[in-house]
């Protein structure tokens, strides 16, 4: 699997942060759109639009899938859970976005070393 | 927000989000409603609103240019083999694969068609005179006439040496297309130099070749989709069987040409030997026996057409009138209809300056044409009148379609009443009087006579009628468009109907007073 990850790899921020919104478990949209907002601090926000096309590409590649619905609610929304190649890609993109903060980190510690 | 406000705002989301792919629509449209409500107090309006529209436009992205979902691995093709010409070995090739490289092609045809159809490009008709030898020049002499009788394609108008005509017609009548014998003299010729320049297309054209152009690319990436249901073979089949017949069709067979083609340079421009162009000046006509009044005798309006066992049996051209005629009669417009001159300056049509052109042709070329169709004759004679204008007049034009009020000349319930031409009748179309008649007269030449316009716009034969045929139409018309319309109705079984038509023009982007010799 995780060389089928590293193939849908790097994530748009968006896919990124609906994986990640969902690893908090089974949202609807409008949760899930929360969560992102929540999870960056409110520096990110995603619409309704960009949503749905994540969620939908999502769908189609298998990496989030609809969760049962809660018939205990009045009115029933659609809910989506992270898949287990969700997480799998969500970890590849976790790991890929690691070693550039450490080359950044490098980076700039060199940066710093030569100005001083 | 208000209620109000929030309700308003919900309706024009929804109307977007109907803008998106049915199946995206339908799998997500509810839940996008749904989260828009939940979202508009805390986002408000505007963002969500751009957040839809860029949702739409990359659902369609999506869809047009989508791989295939169930993509199978093919084997590998040489590199310039085409979408249409690979055939993978094993695989047959089914009716609905035929259809829809038909369906594709043609509408690569179209596009390629269109895209060349916009006037982003105009030809320019540079014309540079150079004089070979110029050793005599040609007697003008109004008082020698031409033989009475003489039988050249263009025929003398009896009494039509004077232009001063009443004709109800309109000027451009007026003593045009005379042709006599002469004698001869040495000319110089001239050497042509057409030139296609790029000219930016208006903006409504660019707009127009880029819509057309986007469905285009984007019905194409739609049929090349794979796994087409049953529905969509079917219809592709029948687009794409359309498609071929319409294709054979239009290749096979030659469709008649909507109206008169403008006659555009050709290399080498074959030329006059000697031409000579004199301002005309109206001479005082001797009073006929028994006037009661000194005005000068109505002269006949008589339209030189030629017909299709006419040709050009002299080797001179004579005319009088303005110059707009002269390039009615070298661009093979409509006689008389100067709308689809443009850019003319004031002495060149209407009322202005008239003109006695006289020219003769080379005696080789002379010789030469008399193994030419009578059609491609008056072609020959049209371009050498090109030569003599850009020579002469320094013209310089390109050639535009405008979108012009016109007429279609059709068959009117009943019938045509045209009584087909007798063999070897020569063609003429002439009016005296309240009598039109026209003696082994084409349609396709009827519709060009200024008899047919009244109003000044472009005839398009529609009759579908091929022959030359004799008829007579009687009747007092007047300037009246409508009553002249109901005789040839009443009389010839045919109808104008009034309608607009692309008609090409000529701009003339230069032309000056010719200097006389």
């Amino acid at each position: 699997m995780n060389t089928d990850a590293n193939e849908l790899l790097p994530l748009s921020p968006a896919t990124l942060h609906v994986l990640l919104a969902l690893t908090a478990g089974p949202l609807h949209g409008y949760g899930i759109m929360l969560e992102v907002a929540r999870q960056s601090d409110g520096a990110y926000k995603i619409g309704p639009g960009t949503l749905y096309d994540n969620i939908k590409k999502l769908l189609k590649l298998g990496l989030v899938e609809e969760a049962p619905e809660d018939t205990t609610e009045d009115e029933p929304r659609r809910k989506y859970r992270l898949t287990q190649p969700g997480g799998s890609v969500l970890a590849a993109e976790t790991e890929r976005l690691t070693g550039v903060l450490r080359k950044a980190r490098r980076g700039l510690r060199l940066l710093e070393e030569r100005e001083s | 927000m208000n209620p109000l406000q929030r309700r308003i705002y919900t309706r024009i989301y929804s109307s977007v989000l109907r803008l998106h792919p049915l199946a995206f629509r339908d799998e997500f449209g509810r839940e996008m409603e749904r989260d828009f409500d939940d979202a508009l107090g805390e986002r408000g309006f505007a963002p969500l609103l751009g957040d839809a529209f860029l949702s739409v436009a990359r659902q369609w992205r999506t869809r047009a240019f989508a791989a295939p979902e169930m993509a199978q691995p093919t084997p590998s093709r040489p590199l310039l083999a085409g979408q249409y010409l690979a055939v993978d070995r094993g695989s047959s090739l089914t009716a609905f694969d035929l259809a829809r490289a038909a369906l594709l092609s043609l509408l690569l045809v179209l596009t390629i068609g269109f895209a060349a159809g916009i006037p982003n490009r105009r030809v320019i008709a540079d014309l540079q005179t150079v004089r070979v030898s110029h050793d005599g020049g040609i007697d003008t002499g109004g008082n020698n006439p031409p033989p009475a009788g003489n039988n050249d394609g263009r025929r003398e108008a009896s009494g039509a040496r004077e232009p001063e005509s009443t004709s109800s017609y309109g000027t451009a009548l007026h003593g045009k297309g005379r042709v006599r014998l002469h004698p001869e003299a040495t000319g110089w010729s001239l050497r042509p130099r057409t030139r296609v320049v790029w000219q930016a297309p208006s903006l409504a054209d660019a707009v127009r070749q880029f819509a057309m152009i986007s469905v285009v690319v984007w019905l194409t990436s739609f049929f090349l989709r794979c796994s087409p249901g049953i529905g969509r073979r079917m219809l592709l089949t029948a687009l794409g069987l359309l498609g071929l017949a319409a294709s054979v069709a239009f290749g096979a067979v030659p469709t008649p040409a909507m109206h008169a083609q403008i006659l555009h340079p050709t290399e080498p421009l074959p030329s006059f030997e000697v031409t000579t162009v004199k301002l005309w000046q109206p001479r005082p006509m001797p009073l006929p026996p028994g006037s009661i009044d000194n005005r000068p005798p109505m002269p006949r309006k008589f339209d030189p057409m030629t017909g299709p066992g006419a040709g050009q049996r002299t080797d001179r051209v004579h005319l009088i009138g303005q110059t707009a005629l002269l390039l009615q009669s070298a661009f093979n417009l409509s006689m008389g209809l100067e709308n689809q001159i443009v850019g003319a300056p004031g002495w060149v049509g209407g009322e202005g300056l008239r003109y006695e052109v006289q020219a003769k042709i080379d005696d080789a070329q002379f010789a030469a044409m008399q193994k030419m169709t009578p059609a491609e004759q008056r072609e020959q004679v049209a371009l050498m009148e090109q030569s003599l204008l850009a020579d002469r007049f320094k013209l310089k034009v390109h050639f535009e379609t405008r979108e012009l009020p016109a007429y279609t000349l059709v068959i009117a319930k009943g019938g045509a009443k045209l009584t087909p031409a007798k063999d070897g009748e020569v063609s003429m179309l002439s009016s005296l009087g309240d009598e039109t008649t026209g003696t082994a007269v084409m349609l396709a030449q009827f519709v060009r006579s200024p008899l047919l316009r009244p109003d000044g716009r472009v005839v398009i034969d529609q009759t579908g009628l091929k022959g030359a045929y004799d008829f007579t139409i009687k009747g007092e018309s007047g300037d009246d468009a409508s009553s002249f319309f109901t005789l040839i109705q009443e009389q010839l079984g045919l109808k104008l109907v009034p309608t607009k038509a692309p008609v090409e023009v000529i701009v003339i982007d230069h032309i000056e007073k010719p200097s006389e010799n």
